[in-house]
Formats: C-alpha cells, structure tokens, sequence
C-alpha cells in the first residue's frame, strides 16, 4: 500500500521535558487514523512537525513522499489542514472566503461548500467573525472539502463543538472518505463518536506511543474484566493486563486477551479469582482503560 | 544563514555608534583654548588662564594682571571699557587713537569648515548697493546662478526675463563662463552696506557681481585657483572677504583692485577652524587643527608675522579611554560638515584586551553549543568587542 | 493565485489604509493653509525668505506620520496573521514561501508607496505653483528620508510581528528603534544626500529580516 504519512524516529523534548522518543508510525492511504491521547500527550505537536511548523529534536516525516521541512507548492495543494480550534480567516466573509481560496486549488468544489454553508442558515455576506464557534468550524470543514485535498489533518476538530455540529462533522467525514482514495489524519480528544470514523487508532500516552492498532481490532478484542478477590489478596500483574484497580470493592482489568488467558494470568500468583465477567467496551471505555482515568 | 550574518553585520555597526556616543557623553571631549591675544602694548600675546574658577590674565612672561590692568595692556581688544573709564590712550605705537578709530578698524572673523560644508538653497537676494539710502531694502525677486543667471518673481513664481537677460549679457559681456560652480554673498539686507555677490566660473575665474543703480556691475577678480571664499562687511570696507585657494592658503581679497593678500598658508578648510580678531595694528589669526591651537600675530599693513605660539590639543578623559574601549566607533555626524552620512573610525588595538575577556565570557554563554556557532561567536567578539559581544549573546544567538 | 494573496491584503488593510489617505490629506491640507494663510499675513516675498534663507520645511511638522504609518500598515497586516497563529494556513497556500512573504510585503510597501507619493507629491506639486523649484527640491529632499523611514518602519515592524520568541522581540525593537532613528537624525535640508545610498541599503536588508522570523515561526521557537 502507498503511504501517505511517513513519520521516523520522532523525539522531541519542551525544554527538557520528553514529549516523545522514536517515535514512528505511518499512514496508508484511504485510511482514517485516529491520533487519540489525553491532553499535553503531544497530539498538536505531532500535527505541527508534521506540516513543517515545529522542528523536532530528531527524525523525519514524509507527506505524500516528501520531507515535512520542504513541502511543494503541488504537495500543499493536495493536502488539507484543519487548525485547533478551526482557525480561519475571519475578518473574511462568506463569499470572500471562498472567493479567496478558489483560486488556490485547481479541483475547487464550489458547491461543496456552498451546499455546507445553506445547511448553517449563514448568507455569502456575513463575517465570518460574526459567527458562533460551531458556525465557524463549519466554515473552516466546507473550505476543506471545497478543496478535495488527498490527505486531510484535523488537529483536535472537536474542540469547542456541540454534539450536534460534532456528530454532523464526523458524518461529512465519513461520507468524504468513503470513495477510498481520501486519507484523513486527525486528533482529538473526545472519543465519543469516533469509533463511527475510523479505521486505525494511535493513542499517545505521556513521552510513548501507546499502541497503533485498528479500531476494529481494539473494539473486538479489548475487554473490561470484572472480577473478585478474597480480602487482602493482590492480583498478579502483567503487561497484558492493562490498568487493574479496585473500584467499590469490585476488581476492574483490561486485556486484548480471551477470558481464560486473563483468568490464568491473574491467578499466576496464587491467588483465587471468583465471578470473572468479560464486558465489551465503547470506544471511549477502551481509550480510558488504554490510559487509565489519570 | 547568510541573512542572519548581515543582520549580526548591521547590529554590530548600530552598537558601534549608539554606545559610545552613549558613553562619550558621560565624558568631557572637546578641547578648549584660552582667550589670546596679541598686545599692541607689550607687544606679546597675552591670555586669560582659567585657573579653578577664576579668570587671570597673564602675558607670555607668565606675569599676573589685575582686571584693570589687563584691560589697559590690550587696549584695542578692551576699547569700549576703557572709553567707559575714559582711559584710552592718545596714541600707541605713536599713531593717534581714539574710540572710533579702534572701531572702524577692528573687526572679527571666525571659520568653520560646516560653513563650508553645508548644503544651501541655491536662491539669492540681489540688493541695490546704491540705493542712496541708509538702510538696504530687501527686494522683489531672488536669483538663481547656474547655468545662467535667472530672476524669480517672488509675487509671481515667475521669471523675469528682461532683468535676467540684462544681467546675463552683463555677465557673458565680462567673460564670465556659464555655468557657474558657486556663489557666495551676505544675502540679507540687515547689513551697514551691500557688495553684492562673489562666483565662481567654469573656467574657475572669481567674478563681482552685484547691482547698482539698477543696473548690473559684473567684473572679472582675476583671483584663480580659489576653493571658496567667505565675504565679509566691516566697518572701514578695506576687504570683500576671506578665500582659501586649493593650496589651502588663506587670503583676504582686498577692495583695492581685487587685491589676493595672503593671510595664512596651510589651513585646510574642510578641517581647521580659523578665528581672526583684527584691529589697527596688528591681527591675531588662531588655526585650530587636530594638533592644537596655532596663533600668530600679523601686521595690519604687510601681513607680515611678528609673533606665534602653539598650544598642543589637550588630550581628554574620552580620547584616552576610547581606544581601550572600542575597537572602532561609528558617527553619522561630525564637526566638520552637515552631512549626515556613516564615518568609521580607524580600528584601535588597544581594545583588544577587553575583547580578550569578552571572547571569553561568550564562550561561557556558548558553552551548551556544539555547532561552530560558537567559534564564530567568539571570533565576533575578539574583533568587533562590546558591540559584537551583545549581539552575539543577546539579540542574535548563533544556532546550528 | 497571487492576485488572491493581495485580496486577502486588502481585506485585511483596506480600511485603516483609507483612514490613513484621510489623515495624510488632512495633515497636507493643514500646512498648505498655513502657507496660504502666512502668504496673506506677511506676504509671499517674506514666505521665500524664510524658506529660502532660514531653512524653514513646514513638513518638518509632520515628520512622524509616515513612520506611523509604516508602523500602523505593519500591525493591521500582520496582526491577524499572528493571531491564533493564523500565518500557518498562510505558509500551507499552495504557493512558494518565499513567494508568500515577498508578496505580502510588497503589497505593503506599495500601499505605502501610494499613500507618501499622492500625498506628498500631490503636496509638493502644489507647491511648485508659488515656489520655485530650489525649494521644492529642498522640501523633497527633507521629506525624502522620512519617507523612507515610512518604509523602513513597516519592514521593522512585520519583522517584530512574526517574530514568535517574545524576547527576541524586543531585542529586534531595540535594533528597529536605532535603525529608525538613522532616518530621523535632524539636520538642514539636503544634509541626507550622501546617507541615502546607505538608507536605500538598510531598507533592502529590512525587506530580508522577516525572512528570519518566519524561520523562528517555522522552528516552532517558543
């Protein structure tokens, strides 16, 4: 498969605080990756050393097969950036806007984004300053897909919204990336909804990288056990058991493993697990029992 | 990369100039001479030495003078004290004297290369110099000389073609060669009398040029070879002005026939001031250069040099310290012109010690740096001292 | 597409621009009264005389506008981009980068250039009418370098602006506040006429500077 984003050995430090060290991952295309993490987990940084806004201590990325430091005037044109918090032009209007951008991007889809702005009740004249937040990242996904970009980064694109705008977001998303030949890299840190977009999952955890597995394969294998102990017993632990902790008397693990292999990996110690119940998990159950609640 | 070089470049030379006409003004600069003059009495200079607060006047022989006294020993400097007192003597060096007499006869001139070298509107009043009346009247146009002579209507903006054409064959009629390279006269009509205009011609011949009864008056000095020429008025009308010639020698053009008489030799106009206090018998001529002050006393008749002195410049507070200092300084100004343009000074070794010990304290501040940032820092310093010092640790770090 | 860059320009400026054409016209309009009212008073003969003769410029009055103006131009164009670091979405145009800024600071300087050539030109041909060329070419030559430090004040300014490390920020209005100062040093008219080569130069370097702000904003330099 062609790949699309190429990141390699990525480390980077604030000061001399580590965000991350080798960090490397890559994205196919027509793929939807989720780039998941907790706030200060370094989602936006990835996102700025991508397009060449952040110089990171080490390492390379590539966007469609060229370096992040030297993006083609051709190569900026077939991708699409979505600013935190849907930053745009806003002393523009409507019409200016979408008059201003036009000339930029040969495969322009006028109406794409005409048809989006109809759906705000907002006319070609008004400001776009003049607009609510929700309003405004309407703005700022119609010009995207006015655009027709072959890769598209969304950095945080749910920040700020209502659940109405951010349900509509993710299905213009979807149906966006449903021909097969579109790649979408975003973040976020609401995981609600997301398990409807995408196809692979990246969760960022402080200074690693967590995993980077399919969603599917998260939402079909990772399991909540919940289970007992007798009174002062500790259950073993083990790299594949995930965040084990007592929560009102009752044991809570997590584990990509089936019901017996965690059964035996509890009791490896010697202690006697009763009532072992395997319970399937939302997307944002998982992500929390990935990266724990703190 | 390269940007960057010229932005450290142009930091450095703005540092150059800001800190030490920062520091300059913390510290006395300019020299300062004392009050000379040459007495008609003693014959021999005498001067006023500041000793702490007070003023004494002395004599060459390093004899103390009363007030009173000094007053009487130069007489032709103290005239209007000494006529309060009703204290001038009848006659000196056995030639009868009385106020007014010292009076038309005494007359100051001072020189400075700025007045040289200053950028002039190139437009003149040309007053009736025989008007018959006691004041000059200031009249209705102004002239320009250059390619040819042109009126200028005030009024009107207009030019005045008849009055310029008069002029113009006046001019061409007195073998005056278009177009003129300069034009000096005294353009204002608060003066006791009106010579009109000096200029230069192409051929480098100094022309009079002036208007009497109306008419032009155009005549050919036949002075050659003169850099410029500064007119004066005085009381007895013995001279026009004073002239440098391109040999630097100084000159007063006399009325009597256009006479050149040389006054001094070796004065560069763009560089020494010049001060003349004249009076009947004698001028005391001053040349202050880099060197010092250089004074003679002159002859009033012959011009012929009776006495001099030189007094070295004192060397202060701020010539000392600057080569210590900086390695080099920049100005935009000076005092010898009023041009603003960039003037960098020679480059003083001296500094280089403090640059040592600047050099040093950059590598201090470099010393987390692996790239050869800091070399090239550090070689900054060593050459270009304080102003190199802060823009290599401060306003503009050299990063890989 | 770049025609589209100067559209995103003019939105931005368009209004502060006028606002400045209105001021730059009032303030002509002021000192061409004071002429006119000072021809009335004490005559056109005395006005040449002072002009002439004592190198009096009435826009010397003024002298501060076009730095303000470079400054101002600077701030309504920069500004926004700096806001919510805007300037991300404009270096990701489909453009050369170096196309990208070169294109912003012209359309700058050549509002700028609009705004000082109808104002002062218009002034100065105005003036032509009464008097004669000498002062007209003496006024030139005193408004000469303060226009210039209009241009110099704006290249100073999106060079602060862009600038994303706060310290070296004011490290750059230290250096701008001694550039700027070069163009401002008092003196006789004419007096610049060997400065304005060395002038010209620094506004060519100026024109390179943001050049390294926009490396600091690409470095992600905090």
């Amino acid at each position: 498969m062609e790949k699309v984003i190429e990141c390699k050995n990525i480390t980077h430090y604030y000061g001399e605080k580590l965000i991350y060290e080798n960090l490397n991952f890559e994205v196919e295309k027509g793929k939807v990756l989720g780039l998941l993490g907790k706030n200060g987990t370094g989602k936006t940084t990835i996102i700025n050393i991508l397009n060449g806004y952040l110089k990171p201590r080490s390492g390379e990325c590539y966007l469609l097969g060229e370096n992040m430091n030297h993006l083609t005037p051709a190569t900026k044109a077939k991708i699409g950036l979505l600013l935190e918090g849907h930053v745009q032009h806003t002393y523009f209007t409507i019409e200016q806007i979408e008059k201003y951008y036009r000339a930029f991007f040969p495969n322009w889809k006028r109406d794409a984004f005409y048809g989006l702005m109809e759906k705000l009740k907002v006319v070609p004249h008004q400001k776009i300053n003049h607009m609510s937040c929700g309003q405004r990242s309407q703005v700022a996904l119609g010009l995207l897909f006015a655009q027709d970009p072959e890769l598209l980064i969304l950095d945080d694109f749910s920040m700020g919204l209502d659940p109405g705008y951010r349900r509509l977001f993710v299905e213009y998303l979807r149906d966006f990336a449903a021909g097969g030949d579109k790649t979408i890299f975003l973040t976020s840190h609401i995981i609600q909804d997301m398990e409807l977009l995408i196809d692979d999952c990246m969760i960022l955890d402080y200074g690693r990288l967590l995993i980077h597995k399919p969603t599917r394969e998260i939402m079909e294998n990772f399991h909540r056990f919940r289970f007992s102990l007798n009174e002062g017993q500790v259950p073993a632990e083990h790299e594949k058991l995930w965040n084990t902790e007592k929560n009102n008397g009752q044991w809570i693990t997590y584990s990509f493993e089936p019901l017996e292999t965690v059964r035996q990996l509890l009791e490896s110690k010697g202690v006697q697990v009763s009532d072992l119940k395997e319970e399937t998990l939302s997307l944002e159950d998982a992500f929390i029992g990935l990266t724990g609640k703190y | 990369m390269k940007i960057k070089i010229l932005y450290i470049g142009l930091s450095i030379f703005l540092l150059s100039w800001i800190i030490p006409s920062l520091v300059q003004l913390t510290m006395d600069s300019s020299p300062r001479y004392p009050f000379t003059y040459y007495s008609s009495v003693i014959n021999q200079f005498c001067y006023l030495d500041q000793d702490n607060d007070k003023v004494i006047g002395k004599d060459m022989s390093g004899k103390v003078y009363t007030d009173a006294e000094f007053d009487r020993v130069l007489p032709m400097f103290y005239y209007r004290q000494l006529a309060m007192e009703n204290a001038i003597p009848d006659s000196i060096q056995g030639v009868p004297v009385d106020r007014q007499t010292i009076a038309r006869n005494s007359f100051f001139f001072w020189y400075k290369p700025k007045d040289k070298n200053t950028p002039v509107i190139e437009l003149y009043p040309m007053f009736e110099s025989c008007s018959g009346k006691v004041d000059l009247e200031n009249p209705s146009d102004m002239f320009r000389l250059k390619e040819n002579i042109e009126f200028i209507d005030m009024a009107t903006n207009r030019v005045d073609e008849q009055k310029s054409a008069r002029f113009q064959q006046a001019m061409e009629r007195a073998g005056f060669t278009f177009p003129a390279l300069w034009v000096t006269g005294i353009p204002t009509s608060q003066k006791s009398y009106d010579e009109g205009y000096f200029a230069l011609d192409s051929k480098g011949h100094l022309f009079h040029i002036k208007m009497t009864n109306g008419k032009p008056f155009v005549k050919d000095t036949k002075a050659s070879n003169i850099s410029c020429m500064l007119p004066m008025e005085i009381d007895n009308r013995s001279l026009y002005g004073f002239l440098f010639d391109t040999n630097h020698t100084l000159y007063y053009l006399s009325t009597d026939g256009y006479r050149l008489v040389k006054v001094l030799e070796n004065v560069n106009p763009d560089k020494d001031r010049v001060s003349i206090m004249a009076n009947m018998f004698y001028w005391t001529v001053a040349k202050i250069s880099s060197d010092g002050e250089h004074t003679y006393a002159l002859e009033n008749k012959s011009m012929r040099q009776v006495d001099s002195l030189f007094r070295p410049a004192p060397e202060s507070t701020w010539d000392k310290t600057l080569p210590y200092l900086f390695p080099f300084t920049v100005a935009f100004q000076d005092s010898t012109n009023s041009y603003i343009y960039p003037r960098i000074s020679d480059y003083y070794f001296p500094s280089l010690l403090l640059n040592i010990i600047l050099t040093i304290v950059t590598f201090v501040v470099y010393r987390k740096e692996k790239s050869y940032g800091k070399y090239l820092a550090g070689i900054i310093t060593l050459f270009t001292g304080i102003a190199g010092f802060i823009t290599v640790c401060l306003f503009a770090k050299i990063r890989k | 597409m770049n025609k589209a860059l100067l559209f995103k320009e003019w939105i931005k400026t368009r209004w502060m621009f006028l606002l400045m054409f209105v001021v730059f016209i009032l303030a002509m309009g002021y000192i061409a009264l004071r002429i006119s009212s000072a021809a009335r008073n004490v005559g056109m003969p005395h006005l040449w005389e002072v002009f002439i003769l004592k190198n009096v410029v009435l826009l010397d009055q003024i002298k501060v506008l076009p730095l303000l103006a470079g400054i101002i131009m600077g701030i309504t164009q920069f500004i926004p981009e700096m806001t919510k670091k805007r300037f991300k979405l404009t270096l990701h145009l489909p453009l050369g980068e170096n196309r990208i800024v070169c294109l912003m600071l012209s359309f700058g300087m050549v509002c700028l250039l609009l705004l000082f050539t109808v104002s002062y030109g218009g002034f100065l041909w105005g003036l032509s009418a009464d008097f004669p060329r000498e002062v007209v070419g003496a006024w030139f030559a005193t408004i000469l370098p303060q226009v210039l430090c209009g241009f110099a004040s704006y290249l100073l300014t999106a060079w602060i602006i862009l600038e994303p490390v706060w310290s070296q920020r004011i490290y750059n209005a230290v250096i701008g506040l001694l550039i700027l100062s070069l163009f401002m040093v008092q003196g006789v008219p004419g007096s610049y006429i060997y400065m304005l080569p060395f002038l010209f130069g620094t506004l060519l370097l100026l024109a390179l500077y943001p050049k390294i702000s926009i490396r600091h904003f690409k470095e992600g330099m905090q």
